[in-house]
């Protein structure tokens, strides 16, 4: 009871912090400052920012158990797929995009192709793919915060999501930079930690867990095109995220931004090796019939830590799935009030007009997620959100890459490019195994966009001249 | 929905932007084909994300079963092709590449 006691409060002042920071940053809620935290964020701060956002509690929670129950060289098909991505979003997109000054993705969308069906398409498969994010990050928040400390389920789930939808709302930004670096250190120190444990519990040799814990090595039985699907979803995400993207253009400069991302999918894919491996070999040596995997990095803390950090832990945990989510509601938000609303309906909305609605759909996006995540929990965190991300990424990946360096690329190509890898992945899906839809709509994605663009009226010189200025490509 | 004014400046955005200015550019003439230039290493990273995609999965296509010492190829392929090409472009960014 003492130790749940000490558990309690740590949680509770960490609440408490992060409740601070988006109190401190209440005054800086004009437009620039509420999007992009007035594109000052450095490298350091935004690569440890942007690798708690990308580091999920889905990553940190149903990412080992996935390789606790299927084995590491499944799960580092997420690894590679989003390391490679970043890497691609890196050499690609990050430095053009940061040229723009824009707040989302829709804004990029509009300077390449200005085309209102595009502006309203783009944003609301946004808030599909991550309102179902958001929905699996509140999952994992509610079952360890249940498991942790002495409070149930629902409760978990509800006192979590209103903490941060309360600081992203009153701080925009500023408050979840700010937030997700403490974060991401306090998840990169715990990581580092828990993987020298894990080590030691192997008597200090990274090689024993081949012979003593085979499972962690061996094949999943599934298909070997789910691991290429699984691969694909994160490789075709990760350089469109949009959460990862709002952080590219809040960086310094567009080198910032370029380095921002190379550091990303350094520490992303280091962290994923190490930790995917013999955190999950260490839970598998510990106990090889978990009834929940998702609880294996629980199991392992338990057993090879010292008490006194589980308070910690359990901050850590929370941390993982806030940094992603607070991002998360931060899109969702941009894509409904300054996507949908100011784009489309209400091109004179005035600044503080468009935070308002934005900060209203903080709040009400966050009060969906919490009900379906309280009442409806899904089974799958990581099939859920790697799905979602399928979805999206099979929308946006192409319409945005190429219409950033194609000069070829046309508005009805990137129109045909979005609808057909959208529609084409919710198709398949339910007929076809684990993630492998994506093997067919990013390629249909393509071939649309691409063959429609060739077909149509290319582009006019305004139009390249908008691309070429804005970009500033060479 | 925002238009586009004569400069052919995109005005919701552009003016949260840096340095703006268009002078001439307004005149050059664009060709309507083909990519916008890609500096010599950022191609040269992305055709070896091609390759290693390729090595890491073309292997395992072909021989499920396939291992080396002791695991499956992929227990080997993915980490190495993560670090190689992760560490490559960090040091990259601080070094050659604009």
């Amino acid at each position: 009871m003492v130790i749940l006691t000490t558990e309690l409060i740590i949680v509770f002042f960490y609440m408490l912090i992060v409740l601070g920071i988006g109190v401190y940053f209440y005054d800086r809620r004009e437009g620039d400052d509420f999007w992009r935290a007035g594109g000052q964020i450095s490298t350091l701060v935004n690569s440890i920012a942007l690798f708690a956002a990308l580091a999920s509690g889905g990553a940190f929670l149903g990412a080992l158990g996935v390789a606790y129950s299927l084995g590491a060289p499944f799960i580092w098909s997420l690894a590679a797929g989003g390391t490679f991505g970043v890497l691609i979003g890196s050499i690609l997109i990050g430095k053009p995009l940061r040229e723009v000054g824009a707040y989302t993705i829709t804004d990029i969308f509009d300077v390449i192709y200005k085309d209102k069906r595009i502006n309203t398409l783009a944003p609301i498969i946004v808030v599909i793919g991550f309102t179902i994010y958001v929905i699996a990050q509140l999952v994992a928040a509610g079952i360890v915060t249940e498991f942790l400390l002495p409070i149930n389920y629902e409760l978990a789930v509800v006192v979590a999501g209103l903490v941060f939808l309360a600081y992203v709302a009153l701080g925009g930004m500023w408050a979840i930079t700010v937030t997700d670096f403490f974060q991401g250190g306090l998840m990169g120190i715990l990581g580092i930690i828990v993987a020298i444990f894990s080590v030691l519990h192997f008597g200090g040799s990274i090689s024993t867990p081949i012979t003593e814990t085979p499972r962690i090595v061996d094949m999943a039985p599934v298909p070997t095109t789910s691991y290429l699907g699984f691969f694909l979803i994160w490789l075709a995400v990760s350089p469109v995220i949009p959460h990862v993207l709002m952080r590219v253009f809040s960086s310094e400069s567009a080198n910032s931004a370029r380095r921002s991302l190379a550091w990303l999918a350094f520490l992303f894919g280091t962290y994923t090796i190490i930790s995917f491996y013999i955190v999950a070999a260490a839970a598998i040596s510990i106990n090889p019939d978990l009834a929940q995997p998702d609880f294996a990095l629980i199991i392992v803390m338990e057993n090879v830590l010292p008490v006194a950090v589980t308070g910690i832990l359990a901050a850590a945990i929370l941390a993982a799935v806030m940094s992603t989510t607070d991002a998360l509601l931060l899109a969702i938000s941009a894509s409904v009030s300054n996507d949908i609303y100011k784009l489309v309906i209400n091109p004179d909305a005035s600044e503080k007009k468009v935070v308002r609605i934005g900060t209203a759909t903080i709040v009400i996006a966050g009060v969906i997620a919490i009900v379906v995540a309280a009442l409806d929990p899904p089974d799958l965190l990581v099939a859920l959100f790697t799905d979602a991300m399928g979805f999206m990424g099979s929308a946006l990946a192409f319409p945005l890459i190429l219409g950033v360096w194609w000069r070829r690329t046309t508005k009805n190509g990137a129109l045909a490019g979005m609808i057909i890898g959208a529609t084409s992945y919710v198709i398949l899906w339910p007929f076809v195994p684990m993630f492998t839809a994506i093997i067919v709509s990013l390629p249909l994605s393509l071939i649309a966009t691409g063959g429609v663009s060739l077909i149509d009226t290319p582009p006019s010189q305004d139009e390249l001249h908008r691309r070429h200025t804005n970009f500033k490509h060479q | 929905m925002a238009s586009e004014d004569q400069s052919g400046q995109y005005p919701s955005t552009a003016d949260r932007s840096q340095d703006r200015s268009l002078t001439q550019e307004g005149d050059e003439e664009y060709p309507v084909t083909g990519f916008f230039p890609l500096d010599k290493w950022s191609k040269i990273l992305l055709a070896l994300i091609a390759i290693f995609s390729l090595g890491i999965f073309a292997p395992v296509f072909l021989d499920r079963g396939l291992t080396i010492i002791g695991a499956p190829w992929l227990f080997y392929a993915y980490p190495i092709s993560i670090i190689i090409l992760s560490g490559s472009w960090l040091i990259l960014t601080y070094t050659v590449v604009e």
